[in-house]
């Protein structure tokens, strides 16, 4: 069985607030998952039952097959990593890391002092003197030289510089190539992360909209452009999420899976039919309702 | 697996302490010996060290307790530990420290006595709080650890009150802890005056050693035992 973590109906309530309704999804292991969400949808409090910080008031939640919280065995193999504050951290890089190391079963220090190199990070800096960008170095280290089952970043890369980000991508895919665990990406920077991504959970709102493999994703994105008539009468039985018009052409960004022989005729009526970027659809998708309205 | 996290728990913060502990008792140190050397005035028994060096601990273990409350919780959990490994590492670490405490008095107290002869402190009589002369060196250091302890859960008590539920509730914690204070200080000490003029607790039961001591261990288990039920599910933010 290849799923490392599956949740059922899960809910979460802060007070009077519901966070997350009925959400369920299923992670398997090898592959780099993009959670992406506008602010507030839920994506760190879905990170928060993940990694025990919280338990669900209702549903079912499985880490390597066993309910996660306050289980000692499933919590050393979660690990959430996201910006803490570090000014009051007066330990070296060196005894940071020797921190995290006494409690993760399996810190590998060789590939932490290959990642302090590649991060120009070196290990007699006091943390608390770091910048912010080289703290969210220090926080990727400590994610990926733990070699937890489920790694998850929380907008860690917050601060960081785009050669930085870049290394950290590097990273990203080298550990998911040698690992057998699962990596978790919570983002904003989808246009510069969706090719780390094999699978997208969208969620919004508390619920999760979308949740499928990125090749499936990227299929059911096209924009089709045209004469506003041809448009209109085209796509007037499809899932339009976005449309735009200027003048006698118009556009518009439909979400489904399209047969080989509706894109056919597409093109026989005239239409440009064009891929769109996981951003453009993420936006359409989670844009305020009264937008649509307006 | 880590066998025992909570042995690396208790490591952890008992290094901590015992190193905040370490500048604590450094700084007071350093103030007592300049005091010494210039002011004569200042070598009587009311400034000396050892009968103020009383108070530090139950201080200091206040002071960390709130902080263990405050923020503990959420470090560990961030490193993949137990709720209920988290509470018996803090609970281990918290009696080493109030036990390590009192080994630093006594240490203190027979090294001064050492020191009677050729210093102008008159050691023997500095010592008696703490050395016990009216009880014994030993009842002295069972009784000293245990209240220090339990000022450790006090405080442990107000910081999770404050951090875990907010304003209100930390206030109500903070009036408990200084009722738990309050009792702690009525059941050792004969010298305490009446509140409101309502029978003191020595009038009413007599003064007892057992009673004492089973007192501040029942304060001690009863304030443990609810802060393990709101802590073993305690959620935590990711801030």
């Amino acid at each position: 069985m290849n799923n490392l973590v599956t949740g059922k109906n899960l809910v979460l309530d802060y007070k009077e607030v519901r966070a997350l309704e009925k959400v369920s999804f299923s992670m398997e292991k090898g592959k780099v998952y993009g959670l992406i969400g506008r602010n507030g949808a839920g994506k760190t409090s879905l990170l928060s039952l993940l990694a025990s910080y919280r338990k669900a008031d209702s549903g079912t939640l499985h880490v390597m097959g066993e309910t996660p919280f306050e289980n000692a065995r499933r919590m050393q193999d979660v690990q959430l990593v996201y910006q803490r504050d570090l000014s009051d951290e007066d330990d070296t890089v060196q005894a940071y890391l020797k921190a995290c190391a006494d409690f993760r079963k399996a810190f590998d220090w060789k590939y932490a002092y290959r990642m302090m190199d590649d991060f120009n990070l070196e290990r007699t800096w006091k943390v608390n003197r770091l910048s912010r960008g080289m703290q969210a170095c220090l926080h990727v280290i400590e994610g990926l030289a733990t070699t937890s089952g489920v790694t998850l970043f929380d907008e860690i890369h917050n601060g960081m510089d785009a050669p930085s980000r870049q290394k950290f991508y590097e990273h990203v895919l080298r550990r998911q190539e040698e690992g057998p665990g699962l990596i978790v990406l919570s983002t904003h920077l989808i246009s510069e992360m969706s090719y780390l991504f094999d699978h997208i959970l969208l969620i919004d709102e508390g619920r999760i909209i979308e949740d499928s493999d990125i090749e499936t994703f990227k299929s059911k994105s096209v924009a089709l452009s045209g004469n506003k008539d041809a448009v209109d009468a085209f796509s007037k039985d499809l899932n339009v999420i976005d449309e735009r018009s200027l003048g006698g052409v118009k556009s518009v960004t439909v979400f489904e899976a399209l047969s080989e022989k509706t894109l056919k005729d597409a093109k026989a009526k005239g239409l440009d039919i064009t891929d769109v970027p996981v951003q453009d659809v993420f936006i359409s998708l989670t844009k305020e309702k009264d937008s649509d309205e307006t | 697996m880590k066998p025992r996290l909570y042995l690396t728990v208790f490591k952890r913060l008992y290094t901590l302490y015992s190193r905040w502990a370490a500048y604590v008792l450094l700084i007071i140190g350093a103030i007592y010996t300049a005091l010494f050397i210039f002011i004569p005035e200042t070598r009587t028994i009311d400034y000396a060290l050892i009968s103020n060096f009383q108070q530090v601990p139950g201080i200091f273990m206040l002071i960390v307790g709130i902080i263990t409350g405050a923020g503990m919780l959420k470090f560990f959990i961030y490193h993949g530990v137990t709720r209920r490994h988290f509470f018996i590492g803090t609970l281990l670490s918290s009696v080493l420290l109030a036990v390590s405490w009192m080994l630093i008095g006594t240490v203190l107290t027979y090294g001064l006595y050492g020191l009677d002869a050729i210093t102008p402190i008159d050691a023997s009589r500095e010592m008696a709080p703490l050395a016990g002369e009216s009880r014994g060196m030993a009842v002295t250091f069972m009784s000293g650890a245990s209240t220090t302890l339990l000022s450790f859960f006090v405080g442990w008590m107000i910081g999770f009150g404050f951090s875990r539920f907010g304003g209100y509730a930390g206030f109500g914690a903070i009036a408990a802890g200084i009722a738990v204070l309050g009792i702690r200080t009525e059941v050792w000490d004969s010298e305490t005056t009446s509140v409101f003029n309502l029978p003191r607790f020595n009038e009413v039961f007599g003064t007892s050693l057992p009673l004492a001591f089973g007192g501040t261990l029942a304060l001690i288990v009863l304030i443990g035992a609810a802060l393990f039920l709101f802590i073993r599910e305690a959620p935590v933010s990711v801030d």
